[in-house]
Order: structure tokens, then sequence, then C-alpha cells
């Protein structure tokens, strides 16, 4: 008889009462998550979007859509869990049309998740292995990052790909079956009241029916909200809107909704220097995605991401203090610490970033003095700008050449004199021509010999 | 130790609460109203603009030491008007016509006249939260301010004391609603955030502050009210802390 067990994911009792898709909050059981798509922004949240309540994104950047990125998400997850996914927009079909999908399943696909993550950016194993001091050897490897659940049956988040997209069979399938439906807001006179109305329809439609055909959960996606189709902008309709959802959505707790605007109306202008705090208390989570792309010295700052993720608000319905607060792991407020006996600790930076298959938010760590880029114990890989290239992002071409170093020019006068900047190694000399570019060697992390140490044993 | 039921609250009386994003004061509504429920005849009128019912009895029971805002509702010594929910009823109604006001006005003086008939000993404490959003929403704010007049002259008939949340959103600006607020108050409890930035051991602080319409010979000795020596407190899961400035966890 084999004593080893398979680790299975014990299916929860509460899981035949959840609405698929949704996942019950730990520390408390009144509330119920439902996933965006981007395992990490779920973390933010707190264990993904409560429902019940709405999400507001912010995109000060007007050269940049990461938010429309986020609410692509959002639709793919939905259809992927079998929601009703209702998309208010002028061009519904077509970004629908663009949204990403899983992978194919292959057959290693059983393996570690966390191999995607390494694709993009793979160290140089083999050679020069950095010696990491004996004590911190069994240490885990600096995290920046959550990744998705390693569970093929847990259909929380799936693991969704830039590069695929969503196939037409899908498309096809959920419009068919009701769970996919387009609203046009160009055509309406007033947009606002028109959407609202057609909102509270859908929900009494999806929920006050007899149960049958209730019980599923229902995203209300608005991408561009208060853009240029909904007619325009004033901050009063903005803001009755919002609290109109909100009610509604408190009426139907299996609804969410997930609403971007566009980035003219994601900051607080001269005219309205409490907008954002405004639209925070009306709304229940509100994350402004900060792009680097239009502000070059913030560019410089952020060299590995592509902007800041600023919380403006997080949920707080049905507690005081969001959810987030204790069990996110990316914004580091550890439960340990959310005792009263300690004193707290400080929130994670949080920044973003969209690599080719998929959009990671991490936690931001400054830089090091002496430029290494992050915190690693691997030594750090050379990371070409050129190679992170979005689908609506046109990377800053900041850097010239391959690498991230200094171009330096050297002028020799006699001896050739060895310009290694490792400490303690004994590499030749190298030759240099008089007034030839040369780059710097790869800074390395960590001490390093060639010769053997002599507390080897 | 801080202790926000030692604030008297007399009827005819504003109890004013400011709060910013970065320290919402939802906390301090509980407290108070649980303190002030501690008395069973006691009653109390509740409006949000804001939030729903069910959020007020899931965050309720985190203070509760016995007292449940549920059971107080379905008992009766508690009317929980959800305004947020009466607004939009009908989507055709625009939520800035005056109509919105005078028909809130008239569903509090309602909820209050009901409590009247029953036992006369108890105190009445009416709450309101996220008035602001009928501003952030349009409404004129001459209408704002003749119903805060009138539901002032309201309260003082009925022996109602009046507890106001107001969100400041200005960046220490005081706007009008504000400025309204603050000449009909007699306490002012202010919660702000910590100046320099975000703690995790510290979720904010709060001023107890006395307003211009307190009369001092009425008033208690109130040997526990602060000026301006501002109390910190930590927001927990499990409750709330106070504790005197430079005294908390992450410094003793």
């Amino acid at each position: 008889m084999s004593s080893f067990k398979r680790k299975t994911t014990t299916s929860s009792p509460h899981k035949s009462s959840n609405a698929q898709g949704t996942r019950i909050s730990q520390t408390n059981s009144q509330i119920q998550f439902t996933s965006t798509g981007v395992p990490s922004l779920d973390d933010i949240l707190g264990g993904g979007i409560q429902l019940g309540t709405d999400v507001l994104l912010l995109n000060p950047d007007p050269h940049s859509s990461h938010a429309t990125l986020v609410q692509k998400y959002c639709i793919s997850q939905g259809l992927a869990s079998g929601h009703k996914v209702h998309v208010f927009d002028s061009d519904a079909e077509d970004l629908v049309a663009s949204c990403m999908w899983k992978q194919e399943a292959e057959p290693s696909s059983n393996s570690i998740p966390n191999q995607t993550s390494n694709e993009d950016e793979d160290p140089s194993t083999g050679e020069d292995k950095v010696k990491i001091a004996w004590r911190y050897e069994r240490m885990d490897k600096f995290r920046t990052t959550v990744s998705s659940n390693s569970s093929i049956n847990d259909d929380y988040c799936e693991a969704f790909d830039l590069s695929c997209k969503v196939p037409y069979s899908i498309i096809k399938s959920s419009t068919v079956s009701g769970n996919l439906v387009y609203y046009d807001v160009f055509d309406e006179e007033c947009p606002y009241e028109t959407m609202a109305s057609r909102i509270k329809d859908v929900l009494a439609s999806a929920y006050d029916q007899p149960p049958s055909s209730g019980g599923g959960v229902t995203r209300l996606i608005l991408p561009s909200f208060a853009g240029p189709s909904w007619g325009e902008p004033s901050s009063q309709k903005i803001i009755s809107f919002l609290l109109r959802l909100r009610s509604l959505l408190r009426k139907y707790p299996l609804s969410c909704a997930v609403l971007d605007l566009p980035s003219h109306l994601s900051s607080s202008s001269h005219e309205d220097p409490s907008w954002t705090d405004k639209l925070s208390w009306v709304s229940d989570a509100c994350i402004s995605l900060e792009a680097s792309s239009s502000d070059p010295s913030m560019a410089v700052m952020l060299p590995s991401h592509h902007g800041l993720v600023r919380i403006l608000r997080l949920p707080t319905f049905q507690t005081l203090v969001p959810i987030s607060d204790r069990s996110s792991t990316l914004r580091g407020i550890s439960a340990s610490s959310s005792s009263g006996n300690s004193g707290g600790v400080g929130e994670n930076n949080l920044a973003f970033k969209c690599t080719r298959r998929r959009l990671v938010f991490e936690t931001f760590h400054l830089d090091v003095e002496g430029g290494v880029g992050e915190r690693r114990t691997t030594p750090a890989t050379t990371v070409a700008v050129g190679n992170e290239h979005s689908e609506n992002k046109q990377a800053l071409p900041l850097l010239q050449g391959d690498r991230s170093a200094a171009n330096v020019q050297v002028e020799i006068i006699n001896n050739p004199i060895p310009e290694s900047p490792s400490v303690a190694s004994k590499e030749p000399a190298k030759e240099t021509k008089e007034g030839a570019k040369r780059q710097k060697v790869r800074r390395k992390v960590g001490f390093q010999t060639d010769k053997p140490d002599i507390y080897d044993f | 130790m801080f202790d926000l039921s030692t604030i008297p609250r007399k009827p005819g009386q504003l109890i004013l609460v400011t709060d910013t994003m970065q320290a919402p004061a939802e906390f301090i509504l509980q407290r108070i109203i649980t303190s002030h429920l501690r008395n069973p005849e006691a009653r109390v009128v509740i409006a949000s603009c804001l939030d729903g019912i069910s959020h007020w009895k899931s965050t309720s029971s985190k203070f509760s030491s016995g007292i449940s805002l549920a059971s107080r509702i379905s008992a009766g010594s508690v009317v929980f008007i959800d305004e947020l929910d009466r607004l939009f009823q009908s989507p055709s109604d625009s939520p800035i016509d005056v109509l919105a006001l005078s028909s809130l006005f008239c569903k509090l003086s309602e909820a209050m006249e009901r409590d009247s008939d029953r036992s006369s000993g108890g105190e009445g404490l009416l709450v309101l939260d996220g008035l602001s959003s009928f501003e952030w929403m349009g409404m004129p704010m001459i209408h704002l301010k003749r119903f805060i007049r009138a539901l002032f002259a309201l309260c003082t008939k009925r022996s109602f004391s009046l507890l106001i949340r107001h969100h400041r959103t200005d960046n220490g600006q005081t706007d009008e609603f504000l400025r309204l607020y603050l000449q009909l108050a007699a306490f002012h409890l202010e919660v702000l955030p910590l100046s320099t930035g975000r703690s995790g051991a510290i979720s904010g602080e709060v001023n107890v502050l006395r307003g211009p319409a307190l009369i001092e010979s009425e008033s208690r000795q109130q040997e526990v009210l602060q000026r301006t020596s501002a109390i910190q407190y930590r927001l927990l899961d499990s409750g709330l802390l106070f504790f005197e400035r430079g005294t908390s966890a992450g410094i003793l």
C-alpha cells in the first residue's frame, strides 16, 4: 500500500452553496468575492471584487489604458466562470472580441505556474552562482507578487494569457445563452439615467425572478464610463450615477460592477481639488493606475514597471476595516501586526507592469544604492527594454543599447589598467583601446571569489 | 481612557463628527449609538445616504457588548431610514430635487413622532450620515441649509439630540456646509489622519472641540473632555483602541 497521499484541494463544504466562481472570505463569512482575473489585483482588493460592491479604476495618464486592460480581464474571467457579463460601451463588441483568454491546455500545464513568471526574465543559470551566506540559504526567494493558485480544480481565477485572444466560439455561445449582453451607450439621449434604468432592469430580471434563473453572479462592466460616448460629463451626474449604482448593487448582493474613468476625469483638477476624494466616498473600491509613460522622470524611477498603483479606497461594505488590510500579502500589513499588541507595519508601495503575457501588480521597492534594480538573490538579469511591449503601450527608448549599463569612455595613456569592479578577483587585465566605448562589467550581487575560500573545509 | 459616552447628548444639541477619506469616522457613530442604547428606553433614528441597513447591522456587532442594532431595530427602538435606497426608487426622480429633502424630512419627523408615543422617558438620538452626498450630487446649498435648520428645530421640539457626520474633502478648507454645521454644533469631533502619513500602528486621531452652541452653564463638568490634545486611535478588526499620543504599542 502506498503511503504516498495525493494532495488534492479539499472541497470546502461551502463550495456547493456558493455561486460558481466565487469564494467566501475567510475572516467574515458574510462576504463573498469574485475574481478580477488578475490574481495580484485580487490580493490587493482582499480576495477579489466583493459581491455587492463596485470597483472604480482611475487612469490619469492619457497615453495608456491599463484600466481598460483590467476591464478586459474582468470580462474574460466572467466568461470563463459562467457569470452573466453585461458590457456598457459604444464599442462593446470589439472590446469583448479583443479580450484575452487562457492558454490552451498543454501536457505541462500541471507544472508549477511559477514557471510563467520566470519565462519573461530568465536568470542566467549555471554561470557564477552567487554564494549566499549559510544562514540565509534556506530563506524563500524574495517575492514581489503573488501567483495564481496552483490547483487546476480551482476555477476561481484563470491564468489568462495576453497573447491568446478569446475564441469566437466562447463569445458566440455566451451571447446565445444570454450570459453576455452588450449595451450601446452612444445613441442615448440622457445616457446616465438611461443606463441606470437599464442596469436596474438587468438586475431585477436576473434576481427578482424565481430562483431557477437567479443564483449566478452578474458582472456589470462599464469601460470608459463618463467618456466621450456618455455625453457631456458633469461631476454631479457622475456622482449621482455612482450612488444609484451603489444602491442597486446593495439591493442585489450577487452583483458587482467594474467601472473606469477616462484620464481627464481621473485626477483632481484645478476647479475641483477634491474630485478624487468624492469619487472614493461614493464608490466602494477606488484604485488609480498611474502609468509612467507620460512622465519620463517617473519612468526612470521605475525601470521595470509601467506605473504605480495608488489605492484610494478599499471596500468596507459590512466591515469597518477593509478586509484586505489583513489578508493582502502584497500590501504587507500582516495579520500579526493587526493585533493590538504589536506596533503596526507600514504598507508596501505597489506598482504594475504589463509583460507580453500578463499584467502583474507587484510590490515596489526603491533602488539599492549602487544601481541594482531590485532586491534579488540571483544575479541581476539584463532586462532589455525592448522586450516589454504590451498591446497598449509603447515603451520609451530610455536606455541606449541592450544592457542597462553606463557607457564609459576610457582613455589610456600607457599601460592597460585592470578595470574589473568586482572585489578581490584576479581577472586578467582587460585591454582597452583608446577612446573605445566599453561596457561596464555586469554588477554582481554578493561576494564572490575565484580561488577557494580558505574557510571551506 | 477616552470614553465617547461621556460626551453629553442633550436634546436640541448637535454633535458634529467630521472625517476624511484617509480616516473615516464610522466607528465614532457606532460607539456613540451603542453607548446611547445602553439605556433600554433610548430611541435612535438613523438616516444614512451612503450605507445600507445591512452594513450598519453587521458593523454594529463589532462594538456590541450585548447591544445589537438588529434586535433593537426589530424591537422598534431604533428606526433606520435607508436614504440611499429611497432616493433612487424611481429613476425618473431627480435626486437633487428639493422634494427629495422634504420627503426625507417628513420621514424623519414621522419616525421621531412615532417614538414619542412610546415611553417618554427615553432620550432620543437622531443620526444623519452622508448628507454631503446631496451636495455632491448638485443639490443647491440653500435647500440643504434650510433642511438642516428645520431639522434642528424639529429635534428641539421632539427633544432629540442630533449627531451628524460630515465628510471633509477639501484638504482642510471649510466648505459652506461645514461652516453651517460649525455654527450650530455644541461639540465637534474631528477625526483626522496622521499628518505624517499612513501608519500601521495608528489609524488616526480624534479631537474633541467645543462648539459655539454649547451652553457652558448647563454642561456638566466635563473632566474628560479634551480640547485640542488629540487622542489617537487604532481601528482593528476586533474593535477599537484609544491611546494617548506617544503611547501606542509601536512606540512603547
